[in-house]
């Protein structure tokens, strides 16, 4: 290294920071032009200025509109959109934080068995009609929600038999995965057929039941559990690097790990409780996010979360102005955008990490 | 000066208040009533009439609407309603009953939503939450169909064509039933129903095989159905392109010529077929009816043919011409 | 009298029913480089971990500065004792001065400071490789990537480093860049080295002192002119070996033949 290059570390690093951030905030503006966007796209041919006049019309009282644009844009689309947002944000965080916690690029928020579980709570609730905490409007979402965290507890109890290593977490997983998948295949085969299309119609996922309700629980546990977990950024840095590094780094490896993936888990449950098992957000968010500024937690997590954001929100609004006036499941979509715009970036980009 | 601008106010008021309802008669339509309909799925539904704006989202009622003269009042339709012809020129607004697109329904400012079962509770409350009542109707054999024409007859301000429907029906439906009501136990076929809708084939004097069933539909195998052995099969089909005769035929030689199946006593007696769903469920439900009598009790009902009160059915409800093959052979 | 920075008390490990270690003591002195060799599956890297708190051991203390090591919670201890793992992957793509970012997580507590900043860069300076500050780890070579492992265990400021076999996957122009820095460090900043060692003759070259296990022991321990003697290399590898003095004066070990 020669004496007169001027080299300064500390100056790249305050350049990378700024970038990330820069990107982060970008990401943030995206997601809320493409809401305002959104807002205005449906099968009713309400145009942006008039959807624009009734969001208006909520703060100065003066504006006319007539209810129908009301109804349309205050209980269909509003509710919609912001649930495509927080779905997304959590599908996303989770996705990565489960990437980071079990050192895997292949992981999802699915793959301890999650899905498997929620959905079968949710079929069980459908076909049976028996809700574990009794009856009601919610009993379909509070069973996947439970059974989700079922799951995720069995999985972890399996493998602390073998002393909680990544393997066993997600050999646990993928056996609980097909467990609960052959519960949902027996349910299927003696449900009737209103039932059974009830259940199909879940697993492929959907936000046509978005309701503002569901949004106010939703926004504030999203966003909490979300910060919570960027707490530990630096953790799952360090735990990249393996378990005795981290060790070293006086981590308590066990701990973060219990805590992270719980905390991932119940992102996850909480989200798709209502709107089904959405699939490809939570493993493609974490890898565009990386291709693009690296693996720095403190930022992966929430860009992770703004890039499942914008590709939920995109999604769902193709599915319900596509082919109007039918509506395809969003989590039929998803996959379709996000595969070509992920191997897009797979081929363009130099680094090969998982060599 | 101030007294008396109030005075004038107040008379000039007065006046509005009570020359306006009549002021203002010319410019309104009829004064408005409200029925209450306990629909199909035992909510009670207020509807103000006239309705002059409906949405109907499952094929069954549109027929029964336009069977009612009042087929120019639907806005808005299912992918399914097209029955009769008439409807095709009218929006879809929905696949069906399950899948509507609430949007596209709200736009439409629809006086009154009509489905079926299939429309979940989501749904319904949004659109009643816009305002809009909503009915939906559960059953359609020829037993509940009558309740469900007398309804729309009540909402539609159609009673008495109502009544003159429901008369058709039940004359037949009354037939058919005067005739089985002396059968025995043994002298009733043994039926095996195939796919689909739990069909009411007592009323026809038949047994469905499959009564005791703990699954509802459940997948019998080939040596369970041989050992049943049922003296008849019947089959459901449905399609989303018009049926023809080499469709139907198909489906009946596919059972006929079933592995396992030979040995059947339906087989062996030919006595294997085929309906679609238009005859089976809603205002024609009857006709299925007929040619279920008529396929298990032939010697009863000879002098019925299920294909003419058919054709007497369709010019009665919708003033057209029999199109289509509903039944197979 | 120099102060002993780190002593290692009756520790047993063992897994499965299987003992590795039976009862190793040894002290280590501050400002010391110590090699702890034996042949393969002696324990030498088992030793490391277990005075690194990776590991736990079912019997012996460790003690730092006379303090029981366990005492101490897991941030202190990382501040004041630092590892180089033998080979590192990286499974997400994370550039160099991240990495070593990463080792000051034990001085982290919310926010990265610019002090933190300031000594990321210092070490990799001090280790010869800034120029790869902005580069990602999984573009540079092997040595490259031992450097880095060592720069972030130095960011955390450890009086203690222990490095396990820090020299194995390196050719020789690394392994000779990385124990010159050992010696560098030492002398420096007065840290204290321990480390598992495979190459006799580097041990011998680069250590005050040498630990040699054999059978779950310690089989010996003293400077290496008086323990690297064929005797010792015969018992211990089973292997007959030559020794001869090099340059220096210090032993220079040629094996002949196993026994």
């Amino acid at each position: 290294m020669s004496e007169d290059e001027v080299f300064d570390a500390e100056e790249v690093y305050a350049r990378a920071s700024w970038k990330k951030t820069l990107f982060t905030l970008v990401l943030f503006v995206a997601v809320a032009l493409l809401a305002v966007f959104a807002i205005s796209m449906g099968a009713a041919s309400l145009g942006m200025g008039e959807s624009f006049r009734v969001v208006l019309a909520q703060f100065m009282p003066t504006e006319e509109v007539s209810t129908f644009a009301q109804v349309v844009v205050l209980q269909l689309r509003l509710p919609r959109i912001l649930m495509a947002v927080i779905t997304g944000i959590s599908l996303g965080v989770a996705g990565a934080a489960m990437q980071g916690v079990l050192r895997n690029p292949l992981v999802s928020p699915y793959t301890l068995g999650l899905s498997s579980g929620a959905a079968c709570g949710a079929a069980i609730a459908i076909v049976l009609g028996v809700g574990v905490l009794g009856p009601g409007r919610y009993i379909i979402a509070i069973n996947a929600f439970l059974f989700s965290l079922l799951t995720m507890a069995i999985v972890y109890g399996i493998s602390r038999m073998k002393g909680t290593s990544i393997e066993t977490l997600i050999l646990a997983g993928v056996a609980m995965g097909y467990l609960f998948s052959a519960v949902i295949s027996l349910l299927k085969y003696v449900s009737g057929h209103e039932e059974l299309r009830e259940v199909v119609f879940w697993l492929m996922g959907g936000l046509y039941t978005s309701r503002w309700e569901n949004v106010i629980i939703l926004i504030p546990t999203v966003l909490i559990l979300t910060t919570i977990l960027m707490r530990y950024s630096w953790d799952l840095n360090a735990m990249s690097a393996g378990e005795e590094v981290a060790s070293s780094l006086g981590i308590n490896v066990n701990r973060v790990r219990l805590t992270c993936l719980t905390l991932a888990t119940i992102l996850t449950a909480s989200v798709i409780a209502f709107t089904g098992v959405i699939g490809f957000i939570g493993l493609v968010s974490p890898h565009v996010c990386r291709l693009l500024i690296g693996s720095d937690h403190r930022y992966l997590i929430p860009c992770s979360g703004l890039i499942g954001a914008l590709l939920l929100l995109a999604s769902d609004t193709a599915c319900r102005t596509m082919i109007s006036p039918t509506e395809i499941p969003v989590g039929i979509l998803t996959s379709f955008i996000g595969v070509p715009f992920f191997l897009y970036l797979l081929v363009r980009r130099k680094r090969r990490w998982w060599q | 000066m101030d007294k008396n601008v109030r005075i004038t106010g107040a008379i000039v008021s007065l006046c509005f208040i009570f020359l306006s309802p009549t002021g203002y008669a010319e410019e309104t339509t009829l004064p408005s009533d409200t029925v209450t309909i306990v629909d199909g799925t035992g909510e009670s539904v207020d509807v103000s009439r006239p309705v002059m704006r409906i949405v109907s989202i499952t094929s069954r009622t549109s027929e029964i609407i336009c069977a009612l003269d009042a087929g120019e009042r639907i806005v808005g339709r299912d992918s399914y309603s097209i029955v009769p012809k008439s409807l095709e020129d009218v929006p879809v607004v929905a696949g069906s009953s399950y899948t509507p697109n609430v949007e596209l329904i709200l736009e439409l400012e629809p006086d009154l939503v009509i489905a079926d079962s299939m429309l979940s509770d989501d749904y319904r409350q949004r659109i009643e939450d816009a305002g809009i009542p909503v009915i939906v109707e559960t059953s359609w054999d020829p037993a509940t169909v009558a309740t469900v024409v007398s309804h729309l007859g009540i909402v539609l301000d159609e009673e008495d064509r109502a009544g003159e429907i429901i008369g058709f029906i039940e004359q037949y439906h009354d037939i058919v039933e005067e005739r089985c009501a002396d059968l025995e136990e043994e002298d009733k076929p043994l039926v095996f129903f195939e796919w689909s809708q739990p069909y009411h084939s007592g009323a026809s004097g038949g047994i469905n095989v499959v009564g005791d069933e703990p699954a509802k539909y459940p997948t019998g195998s080939p040596e369970w159905l041989a050992e049943r052995d049922p003296d008849i099969i019947l089959r459901l089909v449905s399609s989303t392109e018009d049926l023809t005769v080499e469709m139907m035929e198909e489906a009946r030689d596919e059972i006929l010529s079933r592995p396992g199946l030979s040995s059947v006593k339906a087989v062996e007696d030919d006595r294997a077929y085929i309906l679609s769903s238009p005859v089976t469920t809603g205002v024609r439900s009857i006709i299925g009816e007929l040619y279920l009598a008529k396929w298990f009790h032939p010697d009863f009902f000879e002098d019925i043919d299920p294909e003419e009160v058919h054709e007497e059915l369709i010019q009665e409800l919708f003033g057209q011409k029999l199109e289509g093959v509903y039944v197979y052979p | 009298m120099v102060a002993v920075k780190l002593e290692v008390s009756d520790l047993n490990f063992g897994y499965n029913g299987k003992t590795i270690l039976d009862g190793i003591s040894l002290e280590i002195e501050k400002g010391d480089i110590v090699s702890l060799v034996g042949p393969n599956g002696a324990g030498k890297s088992t030793l490391i971990k277990c005075i690194d708190r990776i590991l736990k051991p079912q019997r012996g203390t460790v003690y730092i500065d006379g303090n029981e090591a366990a005492q101490l919670s897991s941030k202190d201890f990382s501040k004041m004792v630092g590892y180089v793992p033998q080979s590192t992957t990286e499974v997400f793509p994370y550039t160099v001065f991240d990495i070593v970012l990463m080792g000051r997580r034990p001085h982290i507590g919310w926010r990265v400071t610019g002090n933190d900043v300031k000594i990321v860069s210092r070490t990799l300076k001090f280790m010869g490789i800034e120029e790869f500050a902005s580069r990602y780890f999984d573009e540079l070579s092997g040595g490259e990537k031992q450097k880095i492992a060592m720069a972030r265990a130095l960011a955390q400021e450890p009086e203690v480093l222990l490095l396990d076999e820090p020299t194995s996957n390196l050719d020789i122009k690394h392994q000779l860049e990385v124990m010159n820095i050992v010696k560098k460090l030492v002398w420096e900043r007065k840290i204290s080295a321990v480390m598992a060692m495979h190459d006799l003759n580097l041990a011998s070259r680069f250590s005050d002192s040498i630990v040699m296990l054999k059978d779950k022991k310690v089989f010996k321990v003293g400077d290496p002119k008086s323990i690297l003697i064929s005797e010792n290399i015969e018992r211990v590898y089973g292997v007959r070996a030559e020794v001869i003095k090099d340059s220096k004066g210090m032993p220079y070990i040629m094996p002949i033949e196993p026994v």
